[in-house]
């Protein structure tokens, strides 16, 4: 039967020719860049530091307020029952297994390429890892020494990749103190592996010293070890060139282009975004300048300044430059569109700068202020001289002094993601704009609530207080 | 119904009654198979009162006057005849027993049966039933048609895909869908295109179809046992007739209308709730005032979108077909045109097929049948759930009515750009290109050898070929697209799947009462999908929508995926007597898309018949023609998965400063194996009163198990979820079909078509000894449930939303372990009931399809039904009951902007709210038509004519909020396109 060649063969052999084997995938190097590619492609969803992480934190405390009605976000302006930062998902834990991967098996001899390209990728993984669990530290966790009834737990810890079923296994959380250990150790890790890159430069795309040892000071601070803070503080600045009077950041002049351009003149750690990153609609449905600006005519642009936050800056501050001020229908008086979140790579793209250096003047600052608040004010002072202000009071210390640095934090990072977890690490309450209701430290919604799916799935995991 | 028998009997006998006569005519009515004589033939004198019936031996006689010249003879069970009597005054005449529904042929996998020798469990849909309705595919003739086959419409497009179940669902995550071939040919079923739910099923001319067979239990289906689980469906088209040239042409024209709207509120509605939500959450209203306008304003813009949107269609559908042939050569061909507008602007369907079926005998031995099929079919416009809030069946309602569509110029206006993406509707589905282009062909070829008189062999090859194009343009003259100069996204796919099998069959007779049959074969499947898109964007003007055209190359993909599927079968049936019969079906069945160790699978199924009526102790129960019972238990398989997911897989992720990602995307389970159905089936089959009343009836249980299972893992390590065996789901149910001849009296008769199957789904066992997985699968409950908060109404003293809490007690914020299973979304009964009169030339087919007893959510209403609360989406008219004085009972809560009362859960909460009863009752269609006299047409030389009015869906009667039971009834109904109204009138003519 020539006619029917199909019926000779009992061929069950296919090939999914789009996807391959581990073994395949796996052998040389190239393999793990792509996967640590995949990392960096991860954090730079809307889920995450595409849009979230950089607005709802902002939104959830005093300095944003929503100029148009489209449902987004309408939770976090009035820290509703629920309505907090969701990244307990498979962006961040999946980013997680794809370092976990690499830590832990591109030392294999099998695994042909070059040890200085292989010891890299270690250090994005470790780099990355530790970003990955203190936002997920922050987000479902109390800072060390800052529980409400002794509630210590933070995420789910897991060190090694998931290459098979059995290794899903179902786990407890563990402490924030453990993970903050372990990341701790992830960014020690890191430091030697990944190199020193200058500010600014492209090497900021990827894992750095400067960037491993910010995010170090930036845990120290967060755990409340400020003399570890201040050390790793300083280590970067001496390493990254940047003076006590200020000297290595941007000019006042420079400060709003800054974020127009890529990467950010300040940037220790910017995650790169292009356009086949999103699909056809992402760009005005989804981007951080849609919703925040109004440059694009097509732009949504439903979140604006709170009045409360354009009341704080100084008259000569240019970082009040970064908020253009204009009207919006439906909304009585000026609103404020910011020129921080532009667009400039066209169609509403642009780069998301994750760590900037300024941080390091007010990590330092705040880690100073109490055992030495002179130093404390001199980082601000410096910090101030490049954004066209004058010193502050000489006298300022104590609680005034936290009070001013937090000032100053709230001002710098307008829109970045940090002004909730600034109060929330310090143990203060959340305050508001206008007239919504403050949010106590103590009350539940301080925290985020785990997927309701995943505590169904999970009998080990316990659900945060309150939900 | 079983009343009217015995007036029936009455009525021949009146009929009987002599009459004033003029000459005399004799004769003998006999029976053309048994040559005996038939007593009780009524013998009318065609166009009088005037007749007669056969004594016992059959005679006749009958005075007929001068100008009188046709004697028509009727009897039960008989086709009827109609005889020139000329000059004679003797006519015998010989009666063809009319094709009743025991003898009728049923079409089984291998071969060919007699329903008398079914063991199984099998329902059949003849081709003249849905002749020249104007539905697009076959599988919209089942539903209501078929005990035990729910059928639901996915979504009301016109060429959308069904959803069909046969007996329950029995699969989680594995597909549902039955096995389709058609004419062999084991054809892929689903949507064609990316831009239209193109039914595959669509490509096969509904009146091309001889037949539909429903294969319900293992014993009917386990011989294709891979893919069997979820039932065969199993298509025959027409094929040609020795005999003289038949040419059948039919034509009609008609209307397609939307079913319903929601009523939506107009400006000054809209700014009175607004306004008061401002106020209610301490909002300044001028605020309010300034978006939406003055509620008092008598001058405000008001505009109607949904009246811009939605329309009045056209629907034509062209049909024409020869058939004929020799004794060594038959054929039919034929060609369709269907042309069909959806209920909104820019938004249709047209399909064209063609169709050449052929059989020729080359010698006594030899034998070659042939069908060809070729199909395209165009969508265009809207899509079924597409484009999320930016589609008209959301974004048509929810538009703010004082935003004009038009400018005074008429361009376009521009839309808010806070609201719904800044996206005038309107403008987008008319400047938005979406259409989506299928060919496809379903043909085969086949040979036949007869080695010995008992034995012969059989090669079958089959393909299912489709080729789509979609193209997606997205004008830059739409804001939303002019940041980047407007987008086009061409998408080009191919599915090559082809069957083949060659198998040995025996039937032998001995000692006139032994009969024994089989088959032995081998089968082998293979289908290959290949799709590659590029998307291209910055148009230099928005004419231009080529990718030559675009500044910039945007985005290429592409993927090729296969499997394959082979198996051994044989089945072996012994008959005695056409009293007993045992039947025997084995199958073995590998697929590629299982674990290496593990992809092989053993089916099979034993069945037996025992035909009571022709036991000698029935002897005396002469009202009974046939009465025989069923049994029969077997298991099938099911392999519905994706193609490679019993394998680890690194895939794509995208990209990083220009460098492609890789990641894990799939966790391998090297132990996958097939999904197992055991069922089991007890029927009974019994015809009384010479025909008039058929019925079946049929118990069943199908228990599914090793469930290809995407069981669910912590997202913490990674991943999802990973496909496993595991898992026991059960439906049971009762099948009834029931036709019967009400009423024959003269020229009239009622017949009735009813069948209804009740039947209950239930997850007997998860894995690991879950007894459930979150708030989706619970052990004891059916496997598609609703699930959420219990809506308690509105507090008359302050008009707060409240929820019954885990305890039964009042609150306004909800809390996880509030929710409760609110109810099931299965129906527990279903079914159809049509009713054919019949005077003369005159017939009415009234028919009426339903579903009882399932809930059915409505999502439409968590954007128009929140108080007018939340964002700036238009709300329907009956918002404006919100609570606004203490003590005022009401349903509506107080508005709120924002729709978060501090201490309060939010408004828009999944709960009862959005939930209600899904049954509903559907006169699904009425047909009238009338068959023009011979007198008239043979003048013509035209054998048949009839004109004819038809409706579907012209009236449901249900309790469900939303605009479509029958389409809302499935999963996510954001964005559904619903079922519309059809009329039609036609003809059509055989010559």
């Amino acid at each position: 039967m020539a006619l029917f060649p199909m019926m000779a063969c009992t061929d069950l052999n296919t090939t999914p020719r789009q996807s391959l084997t581990p073994e395949v995938a796996f052998n040389d190097v190239s393999g793990y860049q792509s996967v640590a590619n995949s990392m960096y492609s991860r954090a730079n969803s809307f889920s995450y530091y595409g849009q979230t992480m950089m607005i709802a934190p902002e939104i959830l405390a005093d300095n944003l307020r929503l100029v148009a009605n489209t449902g987004r976000y309408q939770g976090e302006e009035t820290n509703g029952d629920r309505d907090h930062i969701a990244i307990w998902n498979g962006v961040v834990y999946g980013g997680i297994n794809d370092a976990n991967l690499i830590i832990e098996t591109i030392d294999d001899e099998s695994v042909e390429g070059d040890e200085d390209q292989k010891s890299f990728i270690k250090g994005d993984a470790y780099f990355m890892r530790a970003l990955f669990y203190f936002d997920l530290c922050r987000v479902y966790g109390y800072e060390p020494g800052r529980e409400v009834d002794g509630f210590n737990l933070g995420p789910i810890l897991r060190l090694t990749p998931t290459l098979v079923a059995s290794d899903a296994d179902f786990r407890t959380r563990s402490t924030v103190e453990e993970v903050y250990a372990q990341i701790e150790s992830d960014l020690l890790a890191a430091i030697p592996l990944v190199g020193a890159v200058p500010i600014g430069s492209e090497g900021v795309y990827y894992a750095n010293t400067g960037a491993a040892l910010t995010l170090l000071a930036r845990l120290y601070l967060y755990w409340g070890r400020m003399e570890d803070a201040e050390g790793a503080a300083t280590s970067a600045m001496n390493l990254l060139g940047l003076r006590t009077n200020g000297d290595g950041l941007s000019e006042a002049g420079q400060y709003v282009q800054g974020f127009s351009r890529a990467p950010h003149p300040e940037s220790l750690f910017e995650l790169e975004l292009r356009q086949v990153d999103w699909s056809s609609v992402d760009g005005v449905n989804n981007s951080l300048n849609s919703l925040v600006s109004d440059n694009e005519p097509a732009a949504q642009f439903i979140i604006g300044a709170s009045n409360d936050l354009i009341a704080t800056y100084e008259e000569e501050d240019v970082r009040r430059d970064c908020w253009r001020e204009t009207t919006r229908e439906g909304i009585e008086g000026p609103v404020y569109a910011s020129r921080k979140w532009t667009g400039y790579k066209g169609d509403f793209l642009e780069n998301l700068p994750v760590i900037r250096a300024a941080e390091l003047y007010l990590i330092r600052a705040e880690a100073r202020y109490q055992n030495n608040p002179r130093g404390a004010r001199e980082d601000v002072n410096a910090l101030r001289s490049k954004r066209g202000l004058g010193p502050v009071d000489n006298l300022l210390s104590g609680e005034a002094l936290l009070n001013r640095i937090l000032q100053e934090r709230r001002l710098e990072f307008a829109l970045e993601g940090h002004r909730f977890f600034d109060l929330k690490r310090n143990g203060r309450d959340i305050s508001k704009h206008g007239d919504f209701l403050e949010v106590p430290y103590t009350d539940y919604r301080v925290l985020a609530n785990i997927p309701l799916s995943q505590i169904q799935l999970n009998e080990n995991l316990e659900q945060n207080p309150g939900y | 119904m079983k009343k009217a028998l015995p007036l029936l009997l009455v009525f021949l006998f009146l009929a009987s009654l002599a009459q004033a006569q003029s000459r005399t005519v004799r004769g003998t009515v006999t029976d053309a198979e048994e040559q005996l004589p038939i007593p009780g033939v009524t013998v009318m004198v065609r166009g009088t009162d005037t007749g007669t019936v056969t004594d016992i031996d059959g005679n006749y006689q009958i005075e007929m006057f001068d100008g009188d010249n046709d004697l028509v003879f009727r009897f039960v069970g008989m086709q009827p005849r109609t005889v020139a009597v000329g000059n004679r005054d003797r006519v015998d005449v010989v009666m063809v027993p009319e094709v009743t529904s025991l003898d009728e042929v049923v079409v089984t996998a291998y071969g060919d049966q007699t329903r008398r020798e079914v063991t199984g469990s099998i329902a059949s849909v003849k081709g003249e039933i849905f002749q020249d309705l104007p539905m697009q595919s076959f599988d919209r003739a089942m539903q209501g048609r078929v005990a035990g086959v729910q059928v639901t419409a996915g979504s009301g497009q016109p060429g959308g895909t069904l959803n069909v179940q046969i007996r329950g669902v029995g699969s989680i995550n594995a597909g549902t869908q039955p096995l389709y071939i058609v004419d062999g040919v084991q054809v892929a079923s689903g949507g064609l295109s990316g831009q239209g739910p193109q039914n595959a099923l669509a490509s096969i001319n509904p009146n091309d179809i001889e037949s539909i067979e429903v294969f319900k239990d293992a014993a009917a289906a386990s011989i294709y046992g891979a893919q069997a689980a979820n039932g065969v469906v199993l298509i025959t088209t027409k094929r040609g007739k020795q005999g003289k040239t038949k040419v059948r042409v039919s034509a009609q024209e008609g209307l397609v209308q939307p079913l319903g709207f929601y009523d939506v509120m107009n400006s000054n509605q809209l700014a009175s709730i607004k306004r008061q939500a401002y106020i209610n959450a301490g909002l300044n209203p001028a605020d309010a005032e300034n978006i939406f306008g003055s509620p008092s304003d008598t001058d405000i813009q008001n505009s109607d979108w949904v009246n811009a949107l939605f329309r009045d269609g056209r629907l034509s559908v062209y049909d024409v077909s020869l058939s004929g042939g020799d004794e060594r050569s038959q054929f039919f061909i034929s060609g369709s045109h269907t042309y069909h507008q959806g209920q909104v602007i820019e938004s249709d369907y047209s399909r064209t097929t063609g169709r050449m079926n052929l059989s020729h005998n080359i010698n006594e031995k030899f034998s070659i049948n042939a069908n060809l099929s070729l199909s395209r079919q165009i969508t265009n416009g809207t899509i079924d759930r597409g484009n999320f809030v930016n589609s008209p069946f959301v974004a048509g309602y929810v538009s703010r009515p004082n935003v004009p569509i038009y400018n005074e110029d008429g361009s376009f206006a521009e839309y808010p750009s806070e609201h719904l993406f800044g996206y005038n509707i309107v403008q987008g589905v008319r400047q938005e290109l979406r259409t989506g282009t299928s060919y496809q062909s379903v043909s085969n070829l086949q040979f036949n050898y007869k080695i010995l008189p008992w034995l012969g062999f059989t090669a079958f090859g089959g393909i299912d070929f489709s080729d789509n194009r979609d193209e997606n343009n997205r004008p830059s003259t739409i804001p939303a697209f002019a940041s980047y100069g407007g987008s086009s996204t061409f998408v080009d796919r191919r599915i090559v799947n082809s069957n083949g099998n060659a198998n040995f069959n025996v039937n032998k007779k001995f000692d006139e009462v032994h009969t024994l049959s089989g088959i032995l074969g081998y089968e082998y499947k293979m289908e290959t999908q290949e799709n590659t898109s590029a998307t291209g964007r910055g148009f230099p003007n928005p004419v231009l929508r080529y990718l030559q055209n675009a500044a910039q190359p945007f985005d290429v993909g592409g993927f090729y995926t296969e499997y394959a599927r082979s198996g051994f079968f044989g089945q072996a049936k012994y008959d005695y007597d056409d009293k007993y019969t045992f039947d025997l079906t084995i199958r073995r069945d590998g697929s590629s898309r299982f674990g290496t160790n593990t992809r092989w699978g053993n089916f099979g199924a034993v069945s037996a018949g025992w035909r009571i009526s022709s036991e000698r102790f029935m002897g005396n129960a002469l009202w009974v023609d046939n009465l025989r019972v069923r049994a029969s238990y077997g298991v099938t398989g099911n392999s519905n998965i994706g193609n490679f997911e019993s394998r680890t897989l690194v895939g794509s992720a995208g990209q990083y400063l220009g460098g492609g990602a890789l990641r894990f995307v799939q966790l391998g389970n090297d132990q996958l194996t097939w999904e197992e159905s055991v069922s089991t089936n007890l029927g009974v089959d019994a015809t009384f009163f010479n025909g008039r009343i058929i019925a079946t009836v049929d118990v069943w249980r199908k228990d599914s198990r090793k469930l290809l299972f995407e069981t669910q893992l912590p997202i913490d390590s990674g991943f999802g979820a990973i496909t496993r065996n595991t898992g026991k789901v059960r439906n049971e149910g009762i099948d009834f079909d029931l036709q019967t001849t009400n009423v024959v009296w003269g020229k009239f008769r009622w017949t009735t078509a009813f069948n209804t199957s009740i039947f209950s789904n239930e997850l007997l066992e998860l894995y690991e000894g879950l007894d459930r997985i979150g708030n989706d699968l619970i052990v004891g409950k059916p496997i598609n449930f609703f699930y959420g908060y219990d809506y308690a109404g509105v507090n008359p003293a302050n008009g707060s939303p409240m929820y019954f809490d885990e305890n039964g007690e009042y609150t306004y914020l909800v809390a996880n372990d509030d929710q409760k299973y609110i109810g099931s979304a299965l129906p527990w009964t279903y079914g159809g009931l049509s009713n054919t009169l019949a005077y003369g030339p005159v017939s009415l087919e009234i028919f009426f399809q339903y579903q009882y007893g399932n809930l059915a959510f409505n999502q439409d209403l968590y954007n128009m039904a929140q108080a007018g609360s939340i964002g700036q989406d238009n709300q329907t008219v009956d918002q404006l009951y919100f609570w606004r004085t203490p003590g005022q009972i009401t349903n509506v809560p107080r508005p709120y902007e924002g729709g978060r009362i501090p201490g309060h859960s939010g408004y828009q909460q999944f709960s009862t709210k959005q939930v209600s009863d899904g049954s509903y009752i559907r006169l699904k269609q009425i047909t009238l038509n009338y068959n023009l006299p011979q007198s008239l047409l043979s003048k013509a030389r035209i054998e048949e004519m009839n004109v004819f009015v038809q409706g579907l869906n012209l009236w449901t009667l249900t309790k469900y909020n939303g605009l479509d039971p029958e389409v809302n009834s499935i999963g996510d109904t954001y964005g559904t396109y619903p079922t519309a109204r059809q009329i039609t009138a036609g003809i059509n003519l055989t010559f």
